[in-house]
């Protein structure tokens, strides 16, 4: 195999020896790819980048690196290099010294390292403030030093803990581009932990969702948003996320939510217990060609975001949110009627919360079918 | 304003009930035996012979020397042991290491007269009198020191530890390049803590010495004071102000070091 590919087979890792922080994962991430760890705290993604990163043992599994068995190969020997959270700058050293203090210990050249600091400082913008040390710097500089330190260091694979979790809003919406762009210009493999969804669906070219430090899906960020795997993935990535509501079999084989129209079922659908889910975005206020099923709800809440509306609003006993581009007004308690596009249906299994297959769910018009790529 | 004045007064009548002894001392240094048993706070007529008569009547620069020597090789010494030791504990895991830390920190509970005579025992057959191995290696291993310098160490955050393994850095390149300048305060503080607890030893080069070749200053500022004869306290006194000199020095300097220090964190 390629330099720069990581290769997880059946890792696992248990602090206690009873429950698992990491539970039998298996993954090959391609060299230059962006791999990005998502999912919600407490749920392995740090302790798996620790993993591959050497900083933590392996309870059981094989790792390869570069195409080699790594389990025992100590950090250093990996050839990675590693952003923290906190950046983990040297306090006492200087914007230069801390990024060249890793090519120091390396005994790389001294004209080189300064070819190298400049270069990477200059493609940071950090280049003015190479005498500083690092507490004069803002959050945003830092973490651009930290970046630097990764750059010059010149390894096939970056690993990444959150780098952005420490930066407000606005930079860190610039730091997810600036991120992006220098993994590609670098060409180097890139692991990215985050918990945040819309870092996951900008930056990665693929991402592993997990839950509990079990594997809920692998798969292109579209992929997973179009098609997730389970009722977790559907709810944790997309924001507002997926509503999600207990639906009905019908003894005619139909499908009912809260006394609302039924929908008509393919035949294998009989005898399951069911979750429907609609993406907020896919709900719509007025009819339209594309829509063939619609349900009468209570307006709840209303938020006007100025170009879209978050409307919140009662379906049976669930509530479900809508997500609606430009200003809409409406009354708390109004009663209005929804309409969604069937194709846009998520069902999910009621007991396990697995998508049901393709050959379970709601019939279509043929038209919907046809211009259903996504689904 | 009127606060502060009082705040003012208050301080410097408790700084002068401080200062008072040395700052006696110091006139002492100065006056005539006249002076003296005539209880002058000032010398009538400041004379500097005491301070003649001091450096001739016993080899005072010598234990002078023999002082420095040993506060700073037992200084040194106590900084490297405590600091590896305190590293160990900080930041190298292994099966038992909280119970031997307690253990180790549990020896604070131990008084050093309580283990003198052990030791005293050990310092003679290993044919240590009269070296300055006995005034300083005793001293090398300080419960007190491992356990400040662990305490700072613990401070320095994991992910340097972690990205240090990452960039190939060895447990003791960590040590001395990111550990050591981390927690460049506490090291301060501990050398002066213990060139001071050093250099003020009496009891311990008391016992270990038998001849002036290794003598500290403390013994023989006391070999000033006459046991038969009445005590020229003048000449004790001078030998004093000789003897504290190097101490005030050693604050003095070290106490910028402490408030950049200290300085230093609260910007952060």
């Amino acid at each position: 195999m390629e330099e720069g590919s990581v290769k997880l087979k059946h890792i696992s890792k248990s602090y206690d020896k009873q429950t698992f922080a990491v539970k039998e994962t298996s993954v090959d991430i391609q060299p230059g790819e962006f791999f990005v760890l998502v999912g919600p705290s407490g749920c392995g993604k740090s302790t798996m980048l620790r993993m591959i990163a050497g900083l933590e043992e392996i309870t059981a599994g094989e790792i390869y690196i570069h195409g080699k068995s790594a389990n025992d190969t100590p950090p250093s020997r990996r050839r990675i290099s590693m952003v923290f959270q906190n950046y983990a700058l040297y306090p006492h050293l200087t914007v230069e010294e801390n990024i060249l203090f890793g090519l120091k210990v390396r005994k790389v050249p001294k004209k080189e390292q300064l070819r190298l600091c400049l270069e990477a400082t200059d493609m940071l913008g950090m280049t003015e403030f190479l005498k500083r040390k690092p507490r004069e710097l803002s959050g945003g500089q830092r973490q651009r030093v930290a970046l630097a330190r990764a750059v010059v260091s010149q390894m096939p694979i970056c690993l990444m803990d959150e780098p952005l979790s420490n930066l407000d809003a606005k930079l860190r919406g610039q730091m997810r581009t600036e991120i992006r762009q220098l993994q590609q210009k670098l060409g180097i493999t890139m692991i990215y932990v985050t918990h945040d969804q819309v870092e996951a669906m900008t930056m990665g070219d693929r991402m592993m969702v997990l839950k509990d430090g079990e594997v809920q899906q692998i798969g292109k960020p579209l992929d997973i948003y179009n098609n997730p795997a389970n009722e977790f993935v559907a709810n944790f990535i997309g924001a507002p996320p997926m509503n999600i509501t207990e639906a009905e079999v019908q003894r005619d084989g139909s499908l009912r939510v809260h006394h609302n129209n039924s929908l008509t079922l393919l035949p294998a659908s009989s005898n399951m217990k069911m979750h429907l889910g609609v993406r907020p975005e896919h709900i719509l206020l007025t009819k339209t060609q594309e829509t063939d099923w619609e349900l009468s709800v209570k307006i709840s809440t209303v938020e006007i975001l100025g170009n879209e509306t978050l409307l919140t609003f009662e379906v049976g006993e669930t509530l479900w949110k809508a997500k609606i581009p430009g200003q809409w007004h409406y009354e708390k308690g109004q009663v209005t009627t929804i309409h969604i596009n069937k194709q846009h249906i998520h069902l999910f299994d009621g007991r396990t919360g697995k998508m049901l297959p393709e050959s379970v769910g709601v019939a279509r018009k043929p038209a919907a079918v046809q211009g259903g790529a996504s689904i | 304003m009127k606060r502060k004045m009082i705040l003012y007064a208050l301080l410097t009548l408790a700084a002068f009930v401080m200062f008072f002894p040395i700052m006696y001392a110091f006139s002492v240094s100065f006056m005539t035996s006249e002076d003296i048993l005539s209880r002058r706070l000032l010398p009538s007529s400041p004379t500097l012979d005491n301070y003649r008569d001091v450096l001739v009547s016993v080899p005072i620069l010598h234990y002078l020397m023999n002082s420095f020597i040993v506060a700073s090789t037992a200084t040194l010494g106590m900084l490297i042991v405590s600091a590896l030791a305190a590293f160990i504990f900080a930041f190298i895991p292994f099966k038992g290491r909280q119970a031997v830390f307690l253990l180790f920190i549990s020896t604070l509970l131990i008084p050093w007269e309580a283990t003198m005579i052990p030791n005293f025992f050990t310092i003679q057959s290993l044919g240590w009198m009269n070296n300055y191995l006995a005034l300083t290696i005793p001293f090398f291993a300080l419960a007190f020191g491992t356990f400040l310098l662990r305490q700072h160490f613990k401070t320095v955050p994991q992910e340097l530890y972690e990205a240090a393994q990452v960039e190939g850095l060895s447990n003791f390149q960590f040590f001395y390049k990111v550990v050591v300048p981390y927690a460049k305060t506490s090291f301060v503080t501990l050398g002066i803590f213990g060139f001071l607890t050093t250099w003020n030893m009496y009891l311990w080069p008391l016992l270990v010495t038998t001849n002036d070749t290794v003598r500290t200053v403390q013994i023989g500022l006391r070999r000033l004071q006459a046991d038969e004869v009445a005590t020229n306290w003048g000449l004790v006194m001078a030998g004093v102000i000789l003897v504290i000199i190097p101490t005030l020095i050693l604050l003095a300097a070290g106490q910028k070091q402490l408030q950049k220090g200290l300085a230093k964190g609260a910007i952060k």
